[in-house]
């Protein structure tokens, strides 16, 4: 029986993705580097609050999110129109 | 132990498809609702071989459907945008226009250009010539329009996209030069203008997750088509009930099987839902229609599907109809005072018709007004029993004109797009 893949661009995805790499120590290593990065994001439109990607964000407040993460966000559809910019 | 699924541990999710039964890649909203219809119908086919026994044989595989079933939410102000995409198709996003009129009397603002400036920009009209003109916040004036003949008519402002579009009743026009300076272009609030066409509309992918720790479970529907919209406006509950059908559906017992949730992080609003005090139905321009007591819509693209020829099982296509769009409305007995719903219906006259739902929040007023252009009334017969105040009532549609112009539809919301 074929199963539907876990998705990458969901956290659920990322934390499956990652597991999957812990038999490629150097890839792994690469992406924990990559989640340990930070960067301050925040929304600039839409309703003063949302739940994007996991978590509750308030419009124009920043919030650390990993470098992975944050490329993840942006490969939703559903990102630009919220007008997401790093801070 | 307990392993009964809970009714409160569902989420609905939906997406629109980037084609037919074809999602993209996750980015869901979460769907608030109250019920949850849609389901696989087997439709297993009956054996009728004999091969000497007394019981039949084992049914046979037909074609499994999702059938036309219903779904109802609360009347939120921010996700009816994703049902209302679903039924008349991608909106325009346009600028919000909190203010109307109230010295130039018959016209009405549905909506600014997307370039207009935030804040309170001109409307003027002048009587000689009987034009309208329109100044935008920290913008110039555009070219004059002659409303004379009424109806709708875009206002230019004097750069592109500043625009506003109105729709005029000739009659109710001022009789000296008129303007309005406070005509206020909301700064972040929304129109989404839907369209009214026979255009395919967007298929989208629904999921319907039970959430419970540990024995997740999940009935995915792709190829999802909405079919038809209802609401009550004048509600005090303020719901809306769809009719949706989809392609298929994809659980844990099929191929291929779905055993994870389709978006685990997906985006998800805080519910506004519209007011029952925020209903209103009136021609556009008065209080003409006389005391509406209740008012009610309903949508129906006439969607229906059809199983097709290309080896997957349930609908592989989905027909579109006319667009009809009809309701209910009910009002006090007054008899028939020229121009109100009774005497309309009864004398077969066709009117403009505006239904508005709103709600007031902390970033403006978000409301969703359906202004038609042509309706046409039929009288229910008036209930005569009882000895307290009578009421008569009677069903509308709204029907095509010989100007060609159609419904207006347009939500205000702080969503940015759909």
């Amino acid at each position: 029986m074929k199963t539907d893949k876990p998705n990458p661009s969901t956290v659920a995805g990322l934390v499956a993705a990652a597991t999957a790499s812990a038999d490629n120590p150097a890839a792994a290593a690469d992406a924990a580097a990559s989640q340990a990065a930070t960067i301050n994001v925040a929304y600039h439109d839409g309703p003063p609050a949302i739940g994007y990607f996991g978590s509750r964000w308030e419009r124009g407040k920043s919030k650390s999110v990993s470098s992975a993460d944050w490329d993840a966000m942006r490969a939703r559809a559903d990102c630009a129109p919220f007008d997401f910019r790093v801070v | 132990m307990n392993n009964q699924h809970k009714g409160a541990e569902m989420q609905l999710l939906g997406q629109f498809e980037t084609s037919f039964r074809t999602p993209g890649a996750a980015a869901a909203l979460r769907l608030p609702f109250i019920s949850f219809g849609l389901a696989r119908d087997l439709r297993r086919t009956d054996d009728p071989s004999i091969d000497n026994s007394p019981l039949s044989a084992k049914s046979g595989c037909g074609d499994a459907v999702v059938p036309p079933g219903a779904i109802s939410s609360t009347a939120d102000a921010r996700s009816i945008g994703f049902y209302l995409k679903a039924i008349l198709g991608q909106p325009l996003v346009k600028k919000a226009v909190m203010t109307q009129p109230a010295n130039v009397t018959g016209v009405y603002i549905h909506y600014a250009g997307s370039a207009a400036g935030a804040g309170n920009g001109t409307l003027a009209y002048l009587i000689a010539g009987t034009t309208l003109s329109w100044t935008p916040a920290a913008g110039t004036v555009g070219t004059l329009i002659n409303v004379s003949a009424g109806g709708r008519f875009t206002i230019p402002g004097g750069s592109a996209n500043t625009e506003v579009v109105v729709d005029v009743d000739a009659a109710s026009l001022p009789v000296a030069n008129q303007n309005d300076a406070t005509i206020n272009v909301h700064a972040t609030l929304k129109a989404h203008v839907f369209p009214v066409t026979l255009d395919d509309r967007p298929s989208c992918l629904l999921e319907l997750g039970h959430m419970k720790t540990g024995q997740t479970e999940f009935y995915r529907y792709l190829g999802g088509i909405f079919s038809k919209l209802s609401h009550d406006v004048t509600a005090r509950d303020q719901n809306i009930t769809l009719t949706a059908f989809a392609a298929e559906e994809r659980s844990a017992d099929t191929t291929p099987a779905v055993t994870t949730v389709w978006d685990a992080a997906p985006t998800s609003y805080d519910r506004v839902r519209f007011c029952g005090s925020g209903g209103k139905l009136t021609n556009g321009v008065n209080t003409g229609f006389g005391v509406v007591t209740e008012a009610s819509i309903e949508i129906d693209n006439q969607a229906t599907g059809l199983e097709t020829a290309d080896g997957a099982e349930g609908y592989g296509h989905a027909d579109n109809g006319e667009v009809m769009f009809g309701g209910k409305a009910k009002l006090v007995f007054r008899g028939q005072s020229a121009g109100n719903l009774w005497n309309l219906s009864r004398t077969s006259t066709s009117s403009r018709m505006q239904v508005r739902s709103s709600v007031p929040t902390s970033g403006g007023v978000f409301s969703l007004t359906y202004d038609y252009p042509s309706v046409e009334f039929m009288p229910d017969p008036i209930e005569k029993s009882g000895k307290t105040g009578l009421f008569v009532s009677c069903s509308w549609k709204a029907h095509r004109n010989v100007g060609g112009t159609l419904p207006m539809i347009v939500l205000v919301n702080d969503v940015p797009s759909y």
